[in-house]
């Protein structure tokens, strides 16, 4: 089949073409997942939109107590962005750990979001640090928490004639940390499970905390109940965690058994805990 | 259909034209010849197809071609200048980092992408810098020995 291929220079001219080809185009950023699906003809798009050319999409700014980051800005970019650095340096830290320096010199936070690989690492950070996302179409703009853009396994809300624009991180006022942890075969590896927390803590403990499980379900998940436990609790000090879940979530893994991702979710969860509540008492 | 597709290669200037579908690794390899950039895994795990792309190392494998048009492109081939090799190949033979050799292409343009950066890294740097390039033969033990050997060299 004869493949068309496009070099949009703006958002606007990227949303164009997606209205008028619809399921028929694919866009494509980094490639770092997309490539392989083209090799293996998992996907075989009739027209390929290539979005690095859309200069306006790589960005990283602080706007009204947010940080906002360009679609197309690359894992490289963040990870060495002073701003980053200064306002959520957990969030740089955890680059590091993401595919390798080739993989992260390319690849782009948007096309990771968009892919949604329930094993990737940047999904379950920006969810318990309350990310938006905007989508854009020809005609429209609409923000929407990233934990209602992701809906299962590579798939999203994105329709046919949408696409990411903008992630926008909320920056806490209060007393906060972060913190993530996965693991995987070898280091830089996709994880088989991985654990994010937030917490933020007062006078008398914690009053707000997020927790996700990555990896190990169709998507990353939050676990509600886990976060109302962890409320209030800390402020005399040591905490009580109990990172138990729905097994039920747990996805085969050519690697491992679903009762070792489990267990290792388990202590993947009290790890970032702990150490989210560390780094808020010392923020 | 074919696309127009300006490359700069190791300082060449290659007017080509090739499908939206072709990863710049096979354009560089069955269009150009330049055999050096090896192809391991074609799933962006192995980093034998590491090439430097405006001063930067990515898999050449998981780039489109077409995305590369109006790059300055460096490959093995042009490491070494006027029949001179380069100080990190020189270093990778004299400290013995290559055995069965097929990763060595990659493992020198990750090394070279980095040392440009920061010229004089730390052990753990380096290893960072190779993370993305996987040897089945040595290791990696010399291959590290060799880019600190090759930083050292360069530095004087």
């Amino acid at each position: 089949m004869n493949m068309f291929y496009y070099e949009p220079k703006t958002f606007q001219e990227a949303c164009d073409l997606l209205n008028k080809y619809q399921d028929d185009a694919k866009l494509i950023a980094g490639g770092q997942s997309l490539m392989i699906l083209l090799r293996q003809k998992v996907v075989v798009p009739e027209h390929l939109i290539n979005l690095k050319n859309i200069k306006e999409g790589a960005y990283i700014k602080e706007e009204g107590g947010e940080l906002k980051i360009g679609a197309l800005t690359t894992h490289r970019q963040i990870e060495k962005s002073p701003l980053v650095r200064e306002k959520l340096p957990a969030f740089a830290e955890v680059f590091s750990g993401i595919g390798s320096v080739q993989v992260r010199n390319w690849g782009t936070i948007g096309g990771n979001l968009a892919h949604s690989d329930p094993a990737g690492d940047l999904a379950p950070i920006l969810m318990v640090l309350g990310a938006r996302v905007r989508v854009i179409s020809k005609s429209n703009s609409n923000e929407m928490p990233l934990e209602s853009f992701i809906t299962g396994y590579l798939e999203t809300k994105l329709r046919a004639s949408e696409m990411l624009q903008e992630i926008i991180i909320p920056l806490s006022k209060a007393k906060s940390g972060m913190a993530y942890e996965k693991e995987s075969v070898r280091a830089g590896d996709m994880a088989m499970a991985s654990a994010a927390a937030f917490i933020e803590i007062g006078s008398k403990g914690i009053t707000r905390a997020k927790v996700v499980v990555g990896a190990v379900g169709e998507m990353p998940i939050r676990l509600e109940n886990l976060e109302k436990e962890l409320q209030g609790q800390g402020s005399k000090g040591e905490l009580h965690i109990d990172p138990k879940f729905d097994q039920s979530i747990i996805r085969m893994d050519p690697y491992v058994s679903k009762e070792y991702k489990y267990e290792i979710s388990k202590v993947k969860l009290r790890n970032v805990i702990q150490t989210a509540f560390e780094r808020a008492k010392q923020a | 259909m074919k696309y127009p597709l300006k490359l700069h290669v190791n300082q060449r200037t290659y007017n080509l034209e090739v499908y939206p579908s072709q990863n710049l690794r096979d354009v560089l390899r069955e269009e150009l010849g330049l055999t050096g950039t090896k192809e391991g895994c074609s799933t962006g795990n192995c980093g034998a197809c590491t090439v430097i792309m405006n001063g930067m190392s990515v898999k050449s494998c998981l780039i489109l071609a077409l995305q590369a048009d109006g790059k300055e492109i460096l490959t093995v081939e042009g490491l070494s200048t006027n029949g001179q090799l380069h100080p990190l190949q020189e270093s990778f033979i004299d400290k013995q980092a290559v055995q069965c050799g097929y990763c060595t292409p990659g493992m020198l343009m990750s090394a070279k992408a980095l040392l440009d950066q920061n010229p004089n890294p730390t052990e753990e740097e380096v290893r960072d810098g190779l993370h993305g390039n996987i040897c089945r033969c040595t290791g990696y033990v010399k291959i590290v020995e060799a880019v600190l050997d090759a930083a050292e060299k360069i530095g004087q």
